[in-house]
């Protein structure tokens, strides 16, 4: 699966969408990942995402970890409720940045 | 007319023009009846084209009964149509004959023009339809192969290619070389001549008789032409057993006839085409009996049999390589279980204050739960899910399990030695895995512990009243980031209850389909009697969702901290 791409000022956003789990991780792994390493910086907007699990997170700290070594930037945006949810009962709310809009990380 | 678009008139240039001596036998269809002076006009104009015609009529080959002095009196005796047919099988041969194209091999193609006619002429004889016609018609079916070459002059190197395959492979090859097939060539070829339909019709439609919508005489002329293509081609395809089988097959089904007939009728194709390929002044290069054919068949047979027996044989071998390693695969998977069982510790008994359960959703588990005794008595326990599954999330949680082992015997604080398992995670971090640890360390002698909830779902701590406290996530996973700290927690557990578990548990799907859920999780633990053991606490708990007719998608583990010393003291 391939997720939808755009580009917003200085930033490549990724849209995940739908249930980002052991079948489709490595699809939204290899998207992050390849921008990054790409020297876009990168926002993933997680709005339209419905469930996430411990793999489709793990995608997103090796994004995380990946734009540190790089130095280069990487936030979440308008993460929805049920990916808040993972994100905050696993404290990762207060690791990745996150942002509510595209707008407020312009 | 199906087949025509209004630019045929382009491909329609490269097919010559009727000649005058065809045009002048279709002009006389328009009367009423033909005169003896009408066929003397045109032999007066054509003399030389009669005096062939008359050869044919007297050779074996039309089989008249008395010799004839006249094309007018073989007309008298076997009627102006066959006379007629005869007269165009001749012109087509004449004029195409003018007309070479680089690389085709004129003489070859002819050969096997004689070879559809003979077999569609023996196919006619035996169901009864008019032989003379099926001849003429068998020999130019496939005018409109010639004529995709005329078409597509630089075509012509690939002729040797199409005669090597059977009518269906070389029918394909029309269409990916010449974008067209020689049945529509054919049909431009016909009202360019202003062929008859009775004749026609069935050439134009011979590789799609099913599809036509035609008279029953049309359709058993266009099935022999079919069968008769099938016929030819034994003598020039690569494949000749499999071109046997068709006929077999054709001659069978369409005509009910005995399988033996093909063998009869492809016999007698080579003595046929040396005698009216004399008739008609085309050179048969070599004659090849039916023998040969069915020896180099028998030979491809065989070849074909020992690369299926060679196919089959490496198929079972590949098959036996597969089980061999799946095989392997499970005994190492076996083994890993073992090993992975073996890292889980051992039941202590209920009056030991933990006791563990770790289901796992498939053959290796990303989760896992410890406990051991220090020296100075005080108890280590950890409950840890690495993300994701499989062989990759077992082994992450063996390393993590053990340098929480290994570490734990040296740095008693549990927010201390969590940091230093995360700095050795960060540091050899892959694909961005991390583990949630949920860890402590419990004093019997003080009836107080020390926890560390790194990225894990809240622990329960229920007291003897049923109040229950959620020990929630104070630190991120491990693994994640190296700078992170690991704050403890400090509870006095005495006659609580402390119940530690992996997200499989809330996760969990009960009876009626839903997720468990915390507030489920809670609302089991909470309704259970203070009678049961720990172990058939931990016991209730699974079962509560198992009895779900879903699979379990994720490991399960449970921990269960309670000191029955002090559960004692309070009873």
């Amino acid at each position: 699966m391939k997720y939808p791409v755009k580009r917003e000022g200085k930033f490549t956003v990724l849209l995940l969408n739908g249930e980002i789990d052991l079948n489709c991780s490595p699809d939204a792994r290899k998207q992050i990942l390849k921008y990054l390493n790409n020297n876009e910086n990168l926002l993933v907007d997680m709005s339209a995402v419905e469930y996430i699990d411990s793999s489709g997170v793990a995608s997103l700290v090796e994004g995380f970890q990946l734009s540190r070594g790089l130095k280069l930037d990487f936030a979440l945006v308008g993460v929805s409720r049920p990916a808040m949810q993972v994100l905050q009962l696993a404290k990762l709310d207060k690791i990745f940045p996150i942002f509510e809009s595209i707008t407020d990380c312009l | 007319m199906p087949y025509i678009n209004p630019d045929d008139h382009i491909y329609s240039d490269n097919i010559p023009m009727i000649p005058g001596i065809v045009q002048r036998f279709l002009d006389l269809h328009g009367l009423d009846a033909i005169e003896d002076a009408d066929i003397d006009a045109i032999e007066a104009d054509f003399p030389d084209f009669f005096e062939k015609l008359l050869r044919i009529l007297n050779s074996d080959h039309f089989n008249l009964t008395t010799k004839v002095e006249s094309v007018t009196q073989a007309i008298q005796l076997a009627g102006y149509q066959r006379v007629c047919n005869l007269m165009l099988c001749m012109a087509v041969y004449r004029c195409f004959k003018e007309i070479p194209v680089t690389g085709v091999d004129q003489q070859s193609f002819w050969e096997d023009a004689l070879r559809r006619a003979v077999s569609a002429q023996m196919i006619g004889e035996v169901i009864g339809l008019d032989a003379g016609l099926c001849f003429t018609a068998g020999l130019l079916q496939d005018m409109g192969f010639y004529i995709l070459f005329l078409i597509s002059q630089n075509k012509g190197m690939l002729w040797g290619e199409f005669r090597k395959r059977d009518p269906e492979a070389r029918y394909s090859m029309e269409r990916n070389i010449f974008n067209m097939n020689h049945d529509e060539a054919m049909e431009l070829f016909c009202n360019k001549w202003q062929l008859l339909d009775i004749l026609s019709v069935p050439m134009i439609h011979h590789h799609r008789c099913e599809k036509a919508e035609f008279g029953v005489f049309d359709l058993q002329l266009c099935n022999v032409l079919y069968c008769a293509d099938w016929m030819a081609s034994v003598y020039t395809s690569v494949d000749k057993g499999f071109a046997i089988n068709r006929c077999r097959q054709l001659l069978s089904n369409t005509f009910s006839m005995e399988p033996y007939r093909a063998e009869e009728f492809l016999a007698a194709i080579p003595d046929k085409i040396d005698i009216t390929g004399h008739v008609f002044d085309i050179t048969i290069d070599r004659h090849i009996e039916f023998s040969q054919i069915l020896y180099e068949a028998n030979i491809k047979l065989s070849e074909d049999n020992l690369n299926f027996q060679e196919l089959t044989s490496r198929l079972e071998q590949a098959l036996t390589e597969r089980d061999r390693l799946a095989g392997e695969l499970n005994r190492e998977l076996g083994l890993a279980r073992e090993i992975q069982k073996s890292l889980l510790p051992r039941d202590m008994g209920d009056d030991f204050p933990l006791v563990g359960l770790n289901i796992s959703a498939r053959d290796l588990s990303g989760d896992f739960y410890d406990y051991f005794v220090l020296p100075d008595g005080r108890i280590y326990f950890n409950l840890g899910d690495v993300s994701g599954k499989g062989v990759n999330a077992a082994l992450l949680m063996t390393k993590t399990s053990s340098l929480f082992r290994c570490l734990g015997k040296r740095i008693y604080d549990p927010g201390e030695l969590l940091a230093q398992i995360n700095l050795e995670l960060c540091e050899t971090s892959i694909h961005g895995m991390f583990v949630t640890m949920i860890a402590g360390v419990y004093d019997p002698q003080t009836g107080r512990l020390k926890i560390v909830n790194a990225g894990n779902p809240p622990a329960l701590l229920f007291t003897v009243d049923g109040l229950a406290y959620e020990v929630e996530a104070q630190a991120p996973p491990l693994g994640v980031l190296a700078e992170s700290e690991f704050p403890e927690v400090e509870i006095e557990l005495e006659d609580k209850s402390l119940y530690m578990f992996s997200d499989g548990v809330t996760e969990g799907n009960m009876a009626n389909g839903e997720m468990l859920g915390l507030s489920g999780l809670f609302k089991v633990i909470a309704n259970m009697t203070s009678d049961l053991s720990p172990t058939e606490r931990i016991n209730r708990i699974v079962s509560s969702f198992k009895e779900s007719s879903r699979p379990v998608r994720d490991d399960i583990t449970i921990l269960l901290l309670e000191d029955q010393k002090y559960k004692h003291e309070t009873h």
